[in-house]
């Protein structure tokens, strides 16, 4: 079989993304300071706590708890998404909150405490017509624990 | 770390462009407006003025300060342009106030003024990866502080919506101010959905203006001929940006930075008479209050609901209308600040007068983040 045309790449939209080549599954990547031992999301040079550049790379989780929302109705410029559209601050067990998109969830059942998970979703398109991948946060079940 | 300042400096001068929209005036135009009219307040006149501090967001030409001073006389005076998001004015400020303080010069200009474009204010560039994930969204911060501290404290989204309620009602007595009407409580709720739980009405408006203050050293006021019983001393301030521990809670920057400020004062909330909190979104309104440490921290809401922060309340707060009613017109909004609490301070207040204050705080917040905290003492 001949290939006609270029293959499409998905590439995660920040670098701190780490995706499958199917673009389906996703995990933050980071470090973990060897001397203050906290954490951190991306490839920080110093640590942002003790200015350390002694570091232990780390995938962090993909699940965590729903600390706050909102449900935007008038967009930033740039949004390309539906609207109304739900934003939310999930805290992973590494202590660090991840504020993006909230999906398949009704805004009626929004509850701080809900267990979310990551979920990895086509979120535009860059110039070469790869498919750009962003990170949501979508609800593991109904229920909430706190 | 409390600084201590080599002189006593002063508020000498205050000058305002009223905030709302003026598409047919210049940036120019409205900024020599509050520069002339902070100069003619001080008695002073442009070549007396040794050095100048511009704060501004929006890039329109290099060297804007420049641009606009050099139309008053080319007295060729050091002129600092200074960027540091809606703190920026009180970033500016607060460098003129150390320059004086320590002796470089005995007068200084300081000045802020903004045309901000229509609709949502973005923090990033139009290339950030915000843009795609629908993250940039001032108003959406703001909601989702909001709403932790809904969850937090079993406060009401009516405490919030009082906010810019009362703002509206001092705004009144205002003419400088973007909204000089009454809005009631319904309307503002009713207001349309900008992100929950913050209501159009609930977010401050985008605005085009100018202001200006005219600082110098107490000792060299009286070679200037001022007017002595007009002057207001500048008694503490502090600035800071984003530290690690920030974001172990909410507003821990303005508490580090009033620390600060009341450090060098030898002043405490209980002194404070009266208050200017950046009210960008109305929940911010009530959580300043809690850090700057007049009120307890997740009892802010109470406090406005009481009617704590009214003209006539314990803690009078955002007494001109705030960036609620005032308008926002990010580089102006931190010297407008000060020009209502040299206003109060001087007891020039008209309607919206506070009886007798003697000490006055502001707190400017600024993405970055920055946050600036000055204190004002008659």
């Amino acid at each position: 079989m001949v290939e006609t045309t270029k293959p499409v790449k998905r590439i995660p939209v920040i670098r701190s993304l780490k995706i499958s080549e199917d673009g389906t599954t996703g995990v933050f990547i980071g470090k973990r300071c060897r001397n203050c031992r906290e954490y951190m999301i991306g490839s920080p040079v110093f640590c942002l706590n003790c200015s350390s550049t002694e570091f232990d790379p780390v995938e962090f989780s993909q699940e965590g708890i729903l600390r706050t929302y909102t449900v935007i109705y008038v967009p930033p410029p740039g949004w390309k998404g539906a609207v109304p559209y739900i934003l939310g601050s999930v805290e992973v067990p590494e202590g660090i909150e991840i504020t993006t998109e909230v999906i398949d969830c009704p805004k009626e059942a929004l509850k701080v405490g809900m267990k979310m998970k990551l979920a990895m979703k086509v979120g535009g398109q860059d110039s070469e017509g790869n498919e750009l991948i962003v990170h949501k946060w979508q609800p593991v079940n109904q229920g909430v624990i706190k | 770390m409390s600084a201590k300042p080599g002189r006593e400096v002063v508020v000498a001068g205050i000058g305002l462009h009223p905030f709302g929209r003026f598409p047919d005036r210049s940036i120019e135009a409205m900024s020599g407006r509050a520069v002339l009219e902070a100069l003619k307040d001080a008695g002073v006149s442009y070549p007396q003025i040794q050095a100048a501090y511009f704060g501004h967001v929006y890039f329109n030409g290099m060297s804007m300060g420049e641009g606009i001073l050099n139309g008053l006389g080319l007295t060729g005076i050091p002129i600092f342009n200074v960027e540091n998001a809606c703190s920026s004015s009180s970033t500016a400020f607060e460098m003129a106030f150390w320059a004086v303080a320590s002796g470089v010069y005995d007068i200084a200009l300081t000045f802020g003024a903004e045309k901000v474009p229509r609709g949502p204010v973005s923090v990033t560039a139009e290339t950030s990866p915000a843009r795609l994930l629908g993250t940039d969204h001032m108003m959406a911060s703001y909601a989702l502080r909001a709403r932790r501290y809904m969850e937090e404290f079993s406060a009401p989204v009516e405490a919030f919506a009082h906010v810019a309620e009362k703002a509206h009602r001092n705004a009144v007595h205002n003419h400088y101010a973007q909204f000089q009407k009454v809005f009631t409580l319904q309307e503002i709720l009713n207001s349309r959905m900008i992100a929950d739980p913050l209501t159009l009405y609930q977010c401050c408006p985008t605005s085009d203006g100018a202001s200006a203050a005219v600082i110098c050293a107490r000792e060299v006021a009286e070679k200037y001929k001022m007017d002595g019983k007009r002057l207001i001393s500048v008694a503490g301030m502090g600035i800071k940006t984003s530290a690690y521990e920030d974001r172990k809670g909410e507003h821990i920057i303005t508490a580090r930075t009033a620390k600060e400020a009341y450090e060098m004062a030898g002043l405490g909330p209980e002194d404070v008479d009266v208050v200017q909190v950046h009210d960008a979104a109305t929940n911010a309104g009530i959580f300043q209050l809690e850090g700057l440490g007049l009120v307890e921290r997740g009892k802010g809401w109470v406090a406005e609901l009481e009617g704590q922060t009214e003209i006539n309340g314990k803690i009078p707060t955002n007494t001109d209308g705030g960036l609620q009613a005032m308008g926002h017109p990010l580089g102006a909004t931190g010297i407008r600040m000060l020009h209502e609490l040299v206003t109060q301070l001087r007891g020039e207040a008209g309607a919206r007068q506070v009886v007798n204050p003697r000490i006055g705080i502001a707190e400017n917040s600024g993405a970055g983040e920055v946050c600036t905290v000055i204190i004002l003492k008659k």
